[in-house]
């Protein structure tokens, strides 16, 4: 079982996330509103 | 995280991953010729990071620990290249699962650079 901590943030708004993707695109938490979405930050091992 | 693009893709929500690192050290380790299932963002200031928090390491978790080495040894088993390194070593990574209403539904943040993401669980 993976180490998650549950009572980090849970239930609060996600921060914004307004980024270029790897092609210079940019990039809105907001174009994805009403769906699930999953947000994975690499470390440097990845 | 590229051996694993059907898992990814399996995932039933939309999935961005966001990176710290130069592009072109990104493209190097990532990018290559393989199609990515996943909108890859960049963010060089590390302030997306900061505000989100997956949190950094230290020395050990950073390069010492025995987890990150055994990654790397597999990599070089299977015959691909140290990667580099990064611009900031001591950054880890982490995940969160946004709920369609756009509040934070489930976190988890690596304890060191060799904690694998959680897959399965996610």
């Amino acid at each position: 079982m993976a180490d998650f901590n549950t009572d980090w943030g849970i239930g609060n708004p996600a921060p914004e996330l307004s980024l270029p993707d790897s092609e210079g695109r940019a990039f809105s938490l907001a174009d994805l509103r009403g769906k699930p979405l999953l947000v994975s930050f690499l470390s440097h091992a990845a | 995280m590229l051996q694993r693009q059907d898992e990814i893709r399996s995932i039933p929500a939309a999935v961005v991953r966001v990176a710290y690192d130069d592009p072109s050290l990104l493209g190097a380790k990532l990018l290559r010729d393989l199609p990515l299932p996943f909108p890859l963002l960049l963010d060089a200031s590390r302030q997306t990071y900061a505000n989100w928090g997956p949190g950094r390491t230290n020395l050990f978790g950073a390069m010492l620990s025995p987890s990150l080495n055994w990654h790397y040894l597999r990599l070089l088993l299977r015959g691909e290249r140290f990667p580099g390194f990064a611009p900031d070593m001591f950054q880890l990574g982490g995940d969160f699962v946004i709920d369609p209403a756009g509040r934070i539904a489930f976190v988890h943040r690596m304890r060191n650079n060799g904690a694998g993401q959680p897959w399965d669980d996610l």
